[in-house]
């Protein structure tokens, strides 16, 4: 979860790349909306298909002298095979440590030689390789793009050693309780829906992948067909097309076909799973449960009550939990929007002390807008919000060019980046109380709690039932 | 370096040795700039690829500013910041914004503190009027300090007590620095935290946040002639103050290597090892030879770091380096986990053999011209959007002084030569000069046992 907000992480980030500490961002409780106003130019991007089956996006604007390149492949940890959980994770994290052609290090040398960046990573439904080059090296950063996705190696010895990190970073969540939690959480709403499942695997699975497995994976998912490649900054369409039919047009494959994913199941009545960490003096808390599908129309509506119950630093929650009350640093909510569910969930932390008054606080808040709904004002105040924040999350070429990749991947209407706006400015009241009172969660909840449980599980009796498991849990595969 | 990775590099010349960094022009951008007559100095960056605009406000006053006994102050009064002046009162200084479609934050650093707003260019007049609000005369009072002391103590925690890098890089600050307020963490301690008065958060006030200790930076959907027009209005009848002198102790020369431990729960060891580098303030010609040795060690999976005890010897899970911008006395850090297994010890021995190659043989030509352009494009990178403009032009302005500087880092990074950086090297990378801390991992407090639940 990102709370530390962009601009202080790159401010730091002159000074400090890597552990950009020097500088503190001081307030953290908003994250950063994705969010256009009026004036907001959005071009559309050129739509072809290969021969092969995959989708080319062409979204060229000319400014600085880069190009960005983003291929998305619908594979993700939900195709892992069972008891692999972390496959489509390694597969990808595999992708630039050697090819057929060459080992990890020539590869990583070629790329940074030039100056530019090609990282892989898996979500849950879908796999991203996104690189950005210099505007001249266009032609070599596409041919480096295609030699890892089509030609990986996964050398023995560089499965092992990936592998063993992939176990070691799995295993460091335990030291940070934020990610405890946000790792916790998913799970413990969606039980054994694959939308439960970490990306990474857990630490068993994770150990247990093999080379075969890796390759199986890639040679069934990494396919052409169902996969977009979007290009977007300072080049030339028709050169680029010909650039991507010479490094991708010989590429073939169709994924097998996948049964559609189940619904999810929201939770009815309140769970509380307390993870222990007996050493914390700070716990964090996550609530929330289902709300909507990515896809789904009433999703600009529910942004909206989203933004009131949690999104800015004058939403209800920042302004009674923290401004009132000093109970936390940040509290904020969040949507997210798969293919088959979503959800909408709170985070914050207190000290173990005010634990019960921040939970008791956050679930009191939660009940007022879901039965009462939003005020006009808050109404009014969210939609512009929204319309202000959006078009700075569409200035980078690279977040246009995500918004295009994430509209073709959840099957957007056709102009639902350009119209967020216009969709936010027409959210009635009547559709925001009514989201509200579906969605906001407070009587219906999987809530989980990290920290050190013989402190505080007395003090959480009153919220619902309480499971305590150990931090570790949450590293472990279900039983 | 092997001889076997020596070769790699040679081939890869062959292949690429036509490849020269993106041109230095590619960065520049226009920026006017004035002084209103009560010392606010602006810079203007006009950019209207989106309806929108970014300011930063940076006032010259950090952590490093502050005294024994009320170390955490600044950070604490950056959020005060937020929380009511003499025109827009408790909260509305957000409300108010949100309304208009804004956003705003803030950070607070060891040499520097800055204010940002990001919003629908039709705001700017509103914004200049909220800046100026808080510029001309903050309100605190006891209500307000109250519950923001505790918000930052819920900060600490956060980042501190329960954040092990956290902890160990407070360890380190004090490690490093005897005598320069380098040495405590900018959130504070949390004895001081609670010892902050209203009288003292008026002083700081008063002493640090004038016209004429600050810079303001606008970039977006403007025109440059209106912005200072709006500003002489907003902000020209804000009164000169005297500010305070800068306070800094000159750091005495290290002698002899430092070290301490950290015992925590966690997995995994890890270890920092930091040497005194000089701060930016100097405008030493040895900033961008660490930068790019920065990039040597530790940037992106070609790095040596990377390469050597991630990839080749099996050490560490994570190995980081960072060339830390401070005004005064920096460092140059050095971060590294050990992979499950590996004792402490001899990840550290693995990463001084590194050290020591870098001092001994330096860094061949083909090597150090990926450095540079991998440097010269993250700064081109960085520049993608008008806010990305404002925080380089603010970085710029904070440790070098001037936002032209920016324009200048690619020629500074082609004018570093192999025998350069091997002197600097040599220089500043001495085993008797390190600050290493170790973080030893414990075992956790005893659990109630699994799967009780509660009643």
């Amino acid at each position: 979860m990102k709370r530390l907000l962009p601009i202080g992480l790159v401010l730091g980030a002159i000074a400090a790349p890597a552990v950009p500490m020097t500088a503190l961002p001081a307030r953290a409780a908003a994250r950063p909306v994705a969010a256009p106003a009026g004036g907001l130019r959005v071009i559309q991007p050129e739509r072809s298909t290969l021969g092969n089956g995959m989708t080319l996006l062409l979204l060229p604007r000319h400014g600085l002298p880069l190009v960005q390149m983003q291929l998305m492949i619908p594979a993700g940890a939900r195709h892992d095979p069972p008891g692999r959980a972390g496959v489509a994770g390694l597969t990808a994290g595999l992708l630039s440590k050697g090819t057929t052609r060459r080992d990890g290090d020539h590869f990583a040398d070629e790329v940074e030689f030039l100056g530019g960046t090609l990282e892989a990573s898996a979500g849950i439904e879908r796999s991203e390789i996104a690189g950005e080059f210099a505007a001249r090296d266009l032609e070599r950063g596409l041919a480096l793009m295609a030699e890892m996705v089509r030609t990986p190696a996964f050398d023995p010895a560089d499965v092992t050693r990936e592998r063993a990190l992939l176990v070691a970073g799995i295993e460091a969540t335990l030291d940070d309780p934020t990610a405890i939690a946000d790792r916790a959480w998913p799970r413990w709403l969606y039980g054994a829906h694959p939308y439960g499942r970490p990306a990474s695997g857990d630490r068993a699975s994770a150990a247990a992948i093999t080379r075969d497995d890796l390759a199986a994976f890639h040679q069934a998912r990494y396919v052409p067909r169902g996969a977009a490649l979007i290009l977007s900054g300072d080049f030339d369409p028709r050169r680029a097309k010909r650039m991507v039919g010479k490094t991708f047009g010989s590429w073939k494959g169709a994924p097998p076909a996948d049964a559609p994913l189940a619904a999810p199941v929201a939770r009815t009545g309140r769970a509380i799973l307390l993870l222990d960490k007996p050493d914390l003096t700070q716990c964090q808390i996550r609530v929330g449960n289902l709300a909507l599908r990515r896809a789904d129309p009433g999703w600009p509506a529910l942004r909206v009550v989203d933004t009131v119950l949690g999104g800015g630093f004058t939403s209800r929650l920042v302004t009674r939990v923290r401004v009132e009350e000093g109970l936390t640093y940040s509290i904020g909510s969040e949507m997210r929007g798969r293919l088959a569910g979503g959800s909408l969930s709170i985070s914050t932390f207190s000290k173990n002390e005010t634990l019960a008054k921040t939970l008791g606080l956050v679930l009191e808040i939660a009940k007022g807008l879901a039965s009462e709904g939003p005020t006009d004002a808050e109404l009014e105040k969210a939609r512009n919000y929204l319309a202000g924040q959006y078009p700075l999350g569409l200035e980078a070429p690279d977040d246009l060019a995500s918004a295009f990749l994430d509209a073709e991947f959840y099957g957007l209407e056709r102009g639902a980046v350009a119209g967020f706006v216009a969709r936010v400015r027409a959210v009635t009241a009547a559709e925001a109380r009514a989201a509200a009172a579906r969605f906001v969660p407070s009587a219906d909840a999987a809530i989980v709690v990290v920290g050190p449980a013989a402190a505080i599980a007395d003090t959480l009796a009153p919220f619902g039932p309480v499971t305590v498991r150990p931090a570790a849990w949450v590293i472990d595969a279900a039983p | 370096m092997t001889p076997r990775a020596a070769g790699r590099f040679a081939a890869l010349l062959v292949a690429v040795a036509a490849v020269a960094p993106a041109a230095a022009q590619d960065l520049r951008f226009p920026v006017r700039s004035e002084t209103l007559p009560n010392g606010l100095r602006i810079l203007v960056i006009e950019d209207h690829a989106v309806p929108a605009v970014t300011t930063f406000t940076l006032f010259r006053v950090g952590s490093r500013d502050e005294r024994t006994g009320r170390t955490g102050i600044s950070h604490l009064f950056e959020h005060l910041m937020f929380n009511g002046a003499a025109k827009y009162g408790r909260g509305e200084f957000d409300r108010v914004l949100e309304s208009r479609g804004g956003t705003s934050n803030a950070f607070t650093a060891e040499d520097l503190t800055g204010y940002y707003d990001t919003f629908p260019s039709d705001a700017l007049e509103l914004v200049f009027d909220l800046e100026a609000d808080r510029m001309a005369g903050l309100r605190i009072d006891e209500a307000s300090l109250a519950s923001e002391r505790e918000v930052v103590k819920e900060e600490r925690r956060l980042r501190i007590d329960n954040d092990v890098q956290g902890g160990m890089l407070e360890l380190l600050n004090a490690l490093v620095y005897m005598a320069h307020p380098y040495r405590w963490p900018i959130v504070g301690f949390m004895d001081d935290l609670d010892a902050i008065t209203v009288e003292d958060c008026r002083d700081y006030f008063r002493l640090h946040y004038a016209p004429n200790n600050a810079t303001l930076i606008v970039a977006g959907d403007v025109e440059p002639a209106r912005v200072f027009a709006l500003a002489r209005s907003a902000y020209g009848s804000i009164p000169t103050q005297p500010t305070p002198p800068r306070r800094s102790t000159p750091e005495p020369e290290q002698a002899g290597e430092r070290r301490a431990v950290l015992h925590r729960p966690a997995q995994l060891p890890q270890i920092m090892v930091a040497w005194p580098v000089p701060g930016t303030a100097a405008g030493s010609a040895d900033v961008p030879v660490l930068d790019l040795i920065e990039t040597v060690l530790g940037g992106g999976e070609s790095s040596r770091l990377q390469r050597a005890l991630v990839r080749e010897r099996d050490l560490a899970t994570y190995a980081a380096a960072t060339n830390v911008y401070r005004l005064d006395a920096s460092i140059f850090l050095v971060v590294a986990e050990a992979r499950p297994g590996v004792a402490a010890a001899d990840l550290e021995a693995a990463l001084t053999a590194e050290i020591d190659r870098l001092v001994r043989d330096g860094v061949a030509e083909p090597e150090l011209q990926k450095a540079r352009n991998v440097r010269t494009m993250a700064l081109l990178r960085s520049l993608k959007t008008s806010a990305g403009k404002a925080n380089q032009a603010a970085a710029y302005e904070a440790y070098f002084g001037s936002h032209a500087r920016l324009f200048e880092a690619p020629a500074a990074l082609a004018a570093v030569t192999p025998a350069r950086l091997r002197e600097v090297a040599a220089r500043i990378f001495r085993a008797d000069r390190r600050s290493v801390v170790t973080l030893a991992p414990i075992a956790e407090a005893e659990s109630p046992g699994e799967g009780t639940p509660a009643p």
